[in-house]
């Protein structure tokens, strides 16, 4: 459809960049076809514009006069370390809220620059989501090694260590549906979001604001379902005592 | 009963509103140029939105009278509507995606 032509402002920079490197190094002829895809180029677009917001706002923070960026941003990170201090447990907030807010933020801001005309949301692509589903799956697989050890994969075998047989298929099956469903969840409501926006925008001025609205809300939303499973896969991880 | 009349009454509809294609396939030469993929599609996403309206329904029921309750415990609960909310939404979107793949979208 519409939306697979139309690349971001940064796709032809970047790809003169990678050819013109290619053709340096002179490794023109095997890598003369390959194109940074534009879900590359936008991830990389907001991994630098959030190093340009952050790393800032890093040496100016201030307990007696916070900036406004700063209230703002202390606003998610208390309502994230509320949530994972109720869901995980005490000392939570310190040890994952790194991992999880670079989710979010990732995320949020992945999923807004599909309002804009001049950005491409990379998250509506499928690989870019599960990237990120497979990073948030395997690191609350290391969250629970870490608290547990090694017996962290005796619940695998289920509540009845004698029906190992029937439980570990299960398990695993469940599990990674855990990883498919974060990826497909985030890429299903994104991609839908911006190929129904595209369709909307073809009727000039007013009729694609309310897609664009429900676009933001949905952006929103898909932000905060992924990292709230993000910490309630941590904390079940972390937990496991049946 | 009065609900499964009204059930009743809207499956005969859907099959009245199906008996034209029939008549359009006929009217077709060399055996149809019906689009399979769209039809199945349409059925497909009606009937997962159909399922995913009803389930969010009684959340959204349910949450709106444990808040009535206990006022106090409202942020949780909104909290909980919401995930479940998001995810059985989840759902419907796999539906989305097989359907989008049916009508040839992607």
């Amino acid at each position: 459809m519409a939306s697979e032509a139309h690349h971001s402002i940064f796709y032809e920079p970047v790809n003169k960049l990678w050819h013109w490197s290619a053709e340096a190094v002179g490794l023109g002829d095997q890598l003369g076809e390959v194109e940074v895809p534009d879900h590359v180029v936008m991830g990389l677009f907001i991994i630098a514009l959030v190093a340009a917001i952050f790393i800032p706002l890093r040496s100016r923070l201030s307990l007696d006069k916070p900036s406004k960026l700063q209230q703002l941003l202390e606003l998610f990170v208390e309502g994230f370390a509320g949530l994972m201090e109720d869901i995980i447990g005490h000392g939570a907030a310190r040890r994952f809220m790194p991992m999880v807010g670079a989710l979010g933020v990732f995320i949020f801001l992945s999923n807004v620059s599909g309002l804009f005309f001049f950005l491409q949301p990379p998250t509506a692509n499928t690989n870019t989501t599960f990237a990120l589903a497979i990073s948030a799956w395997v690191f609350y697989h290391l969250a629970g090694v870490r608290k547990q050890g090694l017996a962290y994969f005796k619940q695998f075998l289920g509540p009845l260590p004698a029906l190992f047989l029937l439980f570990i298929p299960l398990e695993l099956i469940s599990h990674f549906a855990r990883a498919l469903s974060l990826g497909l969840r985030l890429f299903g409501n994104i991609f839908g979001e911006h190929s129904v926006t595209n369709v909307f925008f073809m009727i000039p001025f007013i009729v694609p604001f309310p897609m664009m609205a429900l676009g933001l809300f949905g952006a929103t939303l898909q932000t905060f379902v992924f990292c709230m499973l993000t910490i309630v896969y941590i904390a079940g991880a972390e937990a496991s005592e049946h | 009963m009065k609900r499964k009349a009204v059930i009743l009454l809207m499956a005969v509809l859907a099959l009245l509103f199906v008996a034209p294609v029939g008549a359009q396939e006929d009217s077709d030469s060399g055996g149809g140029d019906v689009d399979w993929g769209i039809l199945a599609a349409a059925f497909a996403i009606a009937i997962a939105a159909a399922g995913g309206a009803a389930g969010q329904a009684k959340t959204a029921a349910a949450a709106v009278s444990a808040i009535a309750r206990n006022p106090g415990a409202s942020g949780d609960i909104r909290l909980a509507m919401i995930l479940g909310l998001a995810l059985i939404e989840s759902l419907v979107i796999y539906a989305l995606l097989i359907a989008m793949r049916g009508a040839a979208f992607f």
